[in-house]
Parts: C-alpha cells; sequence; structure tokens
C-alpha cells in the first residue's frame, strides 16, 4: 500500500495558499441594511496594464458586482462600472474616473488604492431573509483602449453604461465569457446567509 | 390719447425675452460641456505639455514630409495618446513596419513630457522569392525574370534568372547575381555588387540593320557601385561597369564597355500612405510621389573599354492619388556622345514606352537620342495612357510618334492593357499583359 508522505501534503497546502493569494479573496461585512463587499487582494494594476499607465496612457477595466439570491442564477443586485486609470508622470500617483452617470473621479492615490475605490461596492440588501442562500462574485475585465480617437468621446450615456463609441458596451461585455486572451480577474464568495455574516461578526 | 407703452415696461420686456434666450441657449451649450468635461479628464496626464517628439529607428528617415509636419504639431501640445497612437498607426502604414511603438517620459521642465516614437527594426526574412518582371507582349512575346534573396545580418544575396525580349534591342536570357549592404558602417552609405551573364538572340529586323561587327552572342557585365545619401532626399550612386561582350562574327572576338556610372537621384514623397485603408478620411487623402534622376555612364580608354561615349539620361516621374483617382507623368530624356553597343542604345515601342508601337518598327537598332512623355489616369482598376516620344540618331530622322491605350491594373502592379499606336492606315492594337516593376 502506497502511503501519501507529509512533505506532499505540504507541497498541495502551500499551492493551494499561492493560488488563494494570487486571486486574492472576496470581503463581505454587513453594515444595517447594506453589505459591503471589498477585495482588497485583488490585484490587476500590474504586468501589461500597468507597464502602457507608466507609458502615460490611459487603460479602461470593466468591472462587475454581482449578489445572487435563492440560487446562483438569480440576480439579486448588480453593479456594472468602467474604470479609467491613469498614472500621473510627474507625480507618481494614479487617478481613476468611474464612467457612470455620476462621473466621480479621483485622483493622488498609489495603485491599491486606486484598485480598491473602483472595487468597493455596497449593496442594499433590504428585503433579504437572513436564511435566503447568497452569493457574491466580482469579475474584472481589461478592456483594449480604442487606438484611433478619443477614448469617451460622445460616448457616455445617461446609464453610464452604455458606451458604443470605440468601447463595447459594459452589458455586452459581461453577457460573454472572456475573449481568448483578453486579462480579467474573477472572484467568488461561496454560498453565504445574512445569519451567517452576523454569527461571524462581520455583520451589525 | 395716445396708447403707447412705458419705456420701462419695453425694457422690463426685453430683458424678459433675453433671460428666457439665454436660458434656452445657454442650456444645450451647458450640458455639452458637461458631456466634454469627461474625455478631458480621463487621462490626468492631458494637463502636460509635449516638450519634444523624437523617431527613432531604421526607416525613420522615410516618413513623409506631410506626416512629419503633423509630428512636429504635436510639440507644444497637450499629450492626446490617442493621438500619438493614431499618429503610430500611419507610419506604420507608410514605412510598412511591424510596429511603431510610442513612449512617453517626464520632460526636462516640470509639467512638460518627451515622446519617443521608435520604428522597430523589421524581422530579416530569411529567404524571399520575388518576380520583377512577368509580362507578355503580342508582338515581343514573353519576358520574366525571377529571382531568390536571401539575407545574412544585413548582407542580400540575389540570385535570379532573366529572359527579356522587352527593355532592349535584343533578346536576353541568363543569370544575375547580387550582393548589397545597405549600410555600410552609417546609414548613408551602401554597397552593390551585381554580376550577369547573358545570351543574346537577336530580330531579324535588327540584324538586317546592323553592322556585324555590333552584333554579339554572350555578354558578361560587372558592377560594383556606392549609394550615398547625400542628404534626404537625395542619392547618389556611383560605381564602375565592366561589360564584356563576344560578338558574331568569324574568330568570336571578345570586346568590352567599361564605363563610370553614376546616378543622381531625388524620390520624395507628400502626403499618407494608406493603401490598404478604407476609412473615410484616408480616401480624402492627397498622396503625392515624385522621383527623379540624372544618369551619367562614360566609357573610356582608361579602362581599356573598346568604344568610348558617353550616355546621359534624365527621368522624372510624378504620381499624385486621391481617392480612387491617380495620375501619372513620367519623363524620359537620353543622348548618347559616341558609339556605344546596342544594349547601351536607347529603346522606345516596349512594355513601358510607346506602348503599341513595335521597337523594330521604330528603330530596330536603338537610337542615340530619345525623348518619351506619359500621361496615365487610373480610377480603381481601370487605366488609359498616352504615350509620346521620339528616338533618333540623325536629327532629320527625328519623329514625333503617339500611342494610347487603355486596361486594367490591380495595386499589386499586374496589367491587362490594349495599346493601339496613333498613325495614318491601318493601326495594329498590341496587347499587354503582367507585371512590370
Amino acid at each position: 500500500m502506497q502511503t501519501i508522505k507529509p512533505w506532499w501534503l505540504l507541497v498541495a497546502f502551500l499551492s493551494g495558499m499561492a493560488v488563494a493569494l494570487g486571486t486574492g479573496e472576496l470581503i463581505l461585512s454587513l453594515r444595517d441594511n447594506r453589505l459591503e463587499l471589498s477585495a482588497p487582494k485583488l490585484h490587476f494594476l500590474s504586468g501589461q496594464p500597468l507597464a502602457r499607465l507608466h507609458n502615460a496612457a490611459e487603460v479602461p477595466f470593466a468591472i462587475q458586482v454581482t449578489l445572487y439570491s435563492g440560487n446562483k442564477t438569480h440576480v439579486f443586485r448588480q453593479t456594472q462600472q468602467r474604470c479609467v486609470f491613469s498614472f500621473d508622470l510627474w507625480e507618481e500617483k494614479f487617478s481613476v474616473a468611474k464612467l457612470t452617470s455620476a462621473r466621480e473621479r479621483t485622483s493622488h492615490l498609489s495603485d491599491r488604492d486606486a484598485e480598491q475605490w473602483c472595487l468597493n461596492t455596497t449593496f442594499d440588501i433590504n428585503g433579504l431573509s437572513t436564511a435566503e442562500p447568497l452569493w457574491a462574485q466580482v469579475d474584472v475585465r481589461l478592456e483594449d483602449a480604442p487606438r484611433n480617437g478619443r477614448l469617451l468621446s460622445g460616448s457616455v450615456s445617461e446609464s453610464g453604461v452604455s458606451l458604443t463609441n470605440g468601447l463595447t458596451s459594459l452589458v455586452e461585455i459581461f453577457s460573454r465569457p472572456p475573449q481568448s486572451g483578453q486579462t480579467h480577474w474573477s472572484l467568488t464568495y461561496d454560498r453565504f446567509t445574512l445569519a451567517d455574516l452576523r454569527r461571524t461578526g462581520r455583520g451589525s | 390719447m395716445e396708447h403707447g407703452v412705458h419705456p420701462k415696461g419695453i425694457t422690463m420686456l426685453k430683458l424678459l425675452w433675453m433671460a428666457v434666450a439665454v436660458t434656452l441657449l445657454g442650456m444645450p451649450l451647458l450640458a455639452d460641456a458637461g458631456e466634454e468635461f469627461l474625455p478631458e479628464f480621463t487621462n490626468v496626464n492631458s494637463r502636460f505639455v509635449v516638450e519634444s517628439v523624437n523617431v527613432d529607428g531604421p526607416k525613420s528617415h522615410s516618413i513623409s514630409a506631410a506626416l512629419r509636419s503633423e509630428i512636429d504639431q504635436v510639440v507644444g501640445s497637450n499629450l492626446d495618446h490617442s493621438r500619438l497612437d493614431k499618429l503610430a498607426d500611419r507610419m506604420k502604414k507608410e514605412l510598412h513596419v511591424s510596429d511603431v511603438k510610442v513612449s512617453v517620459a517626464k520632460g526636462t521642465l516640470p509639467d512638460e513630457v518627451t515622446v519617443n516614437f521608435e520604428v522597430t527594426k523589421d524581422k530579416e526574412h530569411g529567404f524571399d522569392l520575388s518576380v520583377p518582371k512577368f509580362l507578355y507582349d503580342s508582338k515581343q512575346g514573353w519576358s520574366g525574370e525571377g529571382s531568390a534573396t536571401t539575407r545574412i545580418h544585413g548582407n542580400a544575396f540575389t540570385f535570379g534568372l532573366v529572359s527579356d525580349g522587352d527593355a532592349l534591342a535584343e533578346r536576353f536570357a541568363g543569370i544575375k547575381a547580387i550582393y548589397e549592404r545597405k549600410e555600410v558602417g552609417t546609414k548613408r552609405l551602401g554597397l552593390r555588387f551585381e554580376f550577369d551573364g547573358f545570351h543574346e538572340q537577336w530580330n531579324r529586323a535588327t540584324l538586317l540593320d546592323a553592322d556585324p561587327y555590333d552584333i554579339y552572342r554572350t555578354r558578361q557585365v560587372f558592377t560594383p557601385e556606392a549609394r550615398l545619401v547625400l542628404f534626404q532626399p537625395l542619392e547618389l550612386d556611383f560605381g564602375v561597369r565592366f561589360a564584356r561582350y563576344r560578338l558574331s562574327t568569324p574568330g568570336a572576338i571578345t570586346e568590352s564597355s567599361n564605363a563610370v556610372v553614376t546616378t543622381l537621384r531625388y524620390h520624395q514623397r507628400w502626403g499618407s500612405d494608406s493603401q490598404g485603408s478604407n476609412s473615410k478620411q484616408d480616401t480624402d487623402d492627397w498622396r503625392q510621389e515624385a522621383e527623379g534622376s540624372y544618369s551619367l555612364d562614360s566609357a573610356t580608354h582608361v579602362f581599356n573599354s573598346d568604344p568610348a561615349y558617353t550616355r546621359q539620361t534624365v527621368e522624372a516621374h510624378y504620381k499624385v492619388r486621391h481617392g480612387h483617382n491617380r495620375v501619372s507623368l513620367a519623363f524620359l530624356a537620353g543622348r548618347i556622345s559616341g558609339i556605344a553597343p546596342l544594349f547601351d542604345r536607347f529603346v522606345l515601342g516596349n512594355a513601358s514606352t510607346l506602348r503599341g508601337w513595335n521597337k523594330f518598327d521604330l528603330d530596330p537598332l536603338g537610337g542615340s537620342k530619345v525623348v518619351h512623355g506619359t500621361l496615365e489616369y487610373g480610377y480603381h482598376w481601370f487605366e488609359a495612357f498616352y504615350d509620346t516620344g521620339a528616338i533618333w540618331d540623325r536629327t532629320q530622322d527625328r519623329e514625333q510618334k503617339q500611342s494610347l491605350g487603355t486596361g486594367v491594373k490591380t495595386k499589386d502592379g499586374f496589367e491587362l492593357a490594349v495599346a493601339f499606336p496613333v498613325r495614318n492606315g491601318h493601326a495594329a492594337p498590341v496587347f499587354i499583359a503582367g507585371m512590370n516593376f
């Protein structure tokens, strides 16, 4: 009979840790009737997008945060937004513009703070029972900025989610799986209930 | 009693109307301003001013004057990355290179940036096959040239086979071997060595007119040449051409024609070369190209040349393209002083000059003086042309000839045309098909 050697278990454990650290984790917390989602370990400003930013280009990311209830196909709440990052060459700080109807913008951030500013999401959970099974998911996709013409000229609609000139609409982007070669990240918080969050001290 | 409006009432009314008008007119303006807000602020670097622009890499000196001017206009304006990307795309198309990278860095002064376009070096193709000439003329038959080139560390070695009954008074068939290095120590200097070995075939008309000592059976030519870029767009080719030819006369004497060869060449383009692009902006572009050269070949006894002569040639070519319309003008003038061998004499009435005429009808031995002009108009694949020219030895023999033709020509250079000589009496058309670069 073959026995599993202890160092194999160690390798498996470390591999699992590496995967977990690599993909980051989704953190949920409950405040009154609001569910806050954050992903402090998800770092998408790296590699080629970061190189483009350091070359004074603007880099758009499409971000979708979804809360499912009952089963994993029923969307209870969902936000979609496009965040355009740029890196100030002289101040060496990041700026982000959220292309929503609110037209939010922030600057003088570190790379981590800039990422979190886009990722942090709050959902109103009025109407959900504490025992309702829930799932949360964050999807981030790198978009190719169009090479000809301005990134956003005349393209912001009232809803802030339909950018047709040069960039594909967010609804369209997330309605299909990532294209081959498209850089993307996905984080999921598996089945939980509001009662679970309160029990583990992540709710009030 | 007069009914009237109190002056104050008029003023109030006017003010009210003005307020309404300003509100109505101003609302869309304010709304527009809101929409404009976003694009300008998505890139925090758009507030920086471009301090300088630099273009690096091979072929960077070949950018057209129009594109160079647009690149220069970036200096002093606010950084707009999409504008830089667009310029890089145009450079790629114009220079036919695989990539042009844009780099932006901090400038020497605060809030200023520098821009660098880096034209990437094209990957050397290990082996190329090409067909520089492949054509059929219903009077002169087939002509073709094929070559294979291999490049190793900037050195190009070409071997070619040729059978040409079009360019000269004779049909020559044989081999070509070329070694070329485009940059020798500096981008301004290139070297080229060419060896040709040909067997000749003669038309009956030429044999009847020629002195037996003018006719040769074989010909070998060795041409070492250098190319010097004086300043863009002016280049100078200079070298020596050693030609040996074995006469057809009994005893098979071999003669030499050794000449100093020099060509001063000018080539300039304006506008963007955006072939293959279908955008409206590209089809609205004017693209012009001018090419001119003056050649002086001097065969002298100093180089042990049997014939001593001087051959001067002036050529000019101007092309303009707007949308799908293209017009081309070409001019050729040449003069030979002294007695040149037949392969160095001028010929008219082939696939590129006086199309429709038979060169053996015009002058079966070629001429020592020539003038020729061509006007071509093309739209999409369609083309129409008018050729005129004269070839002569003695002034009293000079006679202007003309021809007209029409046909189709693809972007790749394939041409199918029918040409008519303009003359009294029966005009038999000539059909021309093929590629002739």
